[in-house]
């Protein structure tokens, strides 16, 4: 139906900027109130990279990118303020028509539930090959033997007869790989991978991790993880963004991340997680439990539960700040005096 | 599939005769003699009785005269009424096609009105368009029939003259406002399970996903949703084809058409045991072949059934 828009025909060079968030602002208007999902979020996206959207239930990262998608139910949603570019288009307030010429095309999406992602009564190769009939026009054939063949670059076993069966004849992992399919058909520049790993058994969420990896190391796509695993994290991501009610809370290198989390709620992630190395200690947790974005508190949103908390931390909120010691941010007031 | 249809059809055996006998058995423990019923008050000759009793197996024991009777009505013949003595292949042959009228139309009032109406409501949910439909289609619910049948006759036939008032002798111009009337209250069961499917479709995660891979919406609604919300809907509209098909009673006596419903009414009051008998095992079958194509439908929509 549509072709590429010419403006994107062209391979993206590895330095270059795919995604640029500028101040989201999601809001949720409810009948408890208004919602305030995302406020005030930035980050970019450079081809190759994978960037790591971090956070608890709530804290705002899935909305964050299912706004880039314009997958927010509007009505009740609205964003608020801030701006989506994809190499250099705006996609906040983008004509659908426009819209569906980036997402599916440049833009891909895979999801946290593989079996309710999918549609329970199409066959799965059908499902796939729908977009090479949507999008390039291409014929029944065509698009079944093209599902068939990234089906079998997935790692789908017997590709030609999985496609004939449907999701519910396939396993969580192989669904998953089947969604992974079906986001790499048109050889999209980003992929979003919205807790891709979440609802599948720990052997095979290493599986499908190592997969998108090796998808990545092919296609030179730009990566955008959204997870609440720390570990899926630490194996794959270039740059992080922790997230916390709504509010980017720490940024910078997943090296630099690991080695010293800065702000006070990364660091109460980290001592939560068991290692298996070491000497066996009780696990930390983190005391309180996370605001409800309803009603946010006037200062920093952490401050209630932060071991740290001045009466500054209360009063005023804290803005990202340049890390001294090293690459990154926080957003945190007294990161230069914290551990 | 194939194996699927077989277990559904070879489920049908049983039932079909556990059925007719029920209904063999009830029909013969009514009270009273169906050869007397039909001379009223007066004695009849013996060689006149011993001549039904011989016609109708009445004679026979109980059982056996069910085997003879199901002996007949496997080679399509439903035997004649004890009243007329006329077959009762006659009278259906007569009186089905103006009920399959009434039900065929009716249905077909519910798909194109009743389906549309569901799907806008839904798209304008909590719109005044949708809160208003929700309140005509619970009145719609609430009148009877017979109320709605005599209202549609004197204000659409009498007082604006746009339809027949009663009557088969306007061809099927004649069967469309009785099927309207019929049609009313399921329509609006009809609308209302539409609008609800749909919006609890339109929570689905692959319709979310079906957005992300840039599909339009219109392709979103008709390809991805619209199918999954199809299946309760047309579930109702065939089992409600397979209820019509045993003549709404009430309907075809306000307006005085002479189908199915109309010859159960004049069997009962004439005490007409054989046609009652007849027609209510045509219903059992009907009844059973339309619930084999409903299952087959719902195997075709969703796959998962099949496997199950």
């Amino acid at each position: 139906m549509t072709m590429t828009d010419p403006q994107f025909a062209t391979a993206p060079g590895l330095d270059e900027t795919l995604l640029e968030v500028q101040n989201l602002t999601v809001e949720f208007h409810t009948e408890d109130g208004v919602v305030r999902a995302v406020s005030d979020v930035s980050w970019d996206l450079q081809a190759g990279e994978t960037l790591a959207i971090l956070g608890e239930s709530g804290s705002g990262k899935s909305v964050s990118v299912q706004a880039v998608m314009g997958l927010i139910p509007m009505p009740p949603g609205v964003i608020a303020g801030g701006s989506i570019r994809y190499r250099g288009t705006e996609l906040v307030g983008a004509r659908p028509a426009m819209l569906n010429t980036i997402r599916g095309v440049e833009i891909a999406m895979i999801f946290q539930d593989p079996l309710s992602a999918l549609n329970p009564v199409y066959k799965v190769g059908w499902q796939i090959a729908e977009s090479f009939r949507v999008h390039r026009g291409a014929s029944r054939r065509d698009a079944k033997d093209q599902a068939i063949a990234l089906m079998d670059r997935v790692g789908i076993p017997n590709p030609a007869v999985r496609a004939r069966q449907y999701p519910h004849e396939f396993s969580g992992g192989m669904r998953q790989r089947a969604m992974i399919a079906m986001a790499l058909a048109l050889d999209p520049k980003v992929l979003i991978a919205d807790e891709p790993t979440t609802a599948l058994d720990v052997t095979v969420q290493a599986q499908i991790m190592d997969l998108l990896k090796e998808i990545q190391a092919d296609t030179k796509m730009g990566l955008v993880l959204i997870t609440h695993d720390l570990g899926v994290v630490a194996s794959v991501a270039d740059r992080v963004l922790m997230m916390y009610a709504g509010r980017a809370v720490e940024t910078g290198t997943a090296d630099a991340f690991y080695a010293a989390p800065a702000h006070p709620y990364s660091q109460g992630l980290m001592q939560s997680v068991p290692r298996l190395t070491g000497p066996l200690e009780r696990l930390e947790s983190i005391p309180g439990t996370p605001p409800s974005v309803v009603n946010l508190p006037g200062g920093c949103a952490f401050s209630p539960r932060c071991p740290y908390t001045i009466d500054r931390c209360r009063d005023e909120r804290p803005h990202l700040r340049d890390l001294p010691d090293r690459d990154g941010q926080s957003a945190c007031h007294r990161t230069e005096e914290l551990p | 599939m194939f194996r699927y249809f077989i277990r559904r059809v070879l489920q049908l055996i049983p039932v079909f005769f556990i059925t007719t006998l029920l209904i063999f058995l009830v029909i013969r423990l009514i009270p009273g003699d169906p050869v007397q019923a039909q001379f009223g008050e007066r004695r009849i000759p013996d060689t006149l009785r011993a001549n039904y009793e011989e016609r109708y197996h009445l004679n026979e024991p109980i059982f056996k005269q069910y085997f003879l009777y199901m002996g007949d009505v496997l080679r399509f013949d439903l035997g004649d009424s004890i009243a007329t003595q006329r077959p009762i292949n006659d009278i259906f042959r007569e009186a089905l096609p103006r009920t399959l009228r009434l039900a065929g139309l009716s249905v077909l009032f519910q798909a194109v009105l009743a389906i549309p109406l569901g799907v806008m409501m839904a798209r304008k949910k909590d719109t005044w368009f949708d809160n208003g439909f929700l309140v005509v289609t619970l009145i719609m619910l609430s009148v009877p029939p017979f109320v709605l049948g005599l209202l549609a006759q004197v204000y659409l036939g009498v007082k604006w003259d746009i339809f027949p008032v009663q009557g088969i002798n306007d061809g099927l111009w004649s069967y469309v406002l009785p099927s309207l009337v019929i049609a009313t209250s399921i329509m609006a069961v009809t609308a209302r399970l539409m609008r609800a499917t749909l919006l609890d479709v339109g929570r689905e995660d692959f319709l979310r996903t079906a957005r992300a891979k840039g599909l339009g919406e219109r392709r979103v609604f008709a390809v991805h949703g619209m199918r999954n919300a199809m299946i309760p809907v047309l579930t109702v509209l065939a089992i409600d084809l397979g209820a019509l098909l045993g003549g709404t009673i009430v309907t075809e006596s306000v307006f005085n058409i002479p189908g199915i419903g109309f010859q159960i009414t004049r069997a009962v009051i004439q005490r007409d045991n054989t046609i009652i008998t007849g027609i209510s095992i045509f219903l059992v079958m009907a009844y059973l072949v339309i619930n084999l194509i409903v299952d087959m439908l719902y195997a075709w929509l969703d796959p998962r059934i099949r496997y199950e």
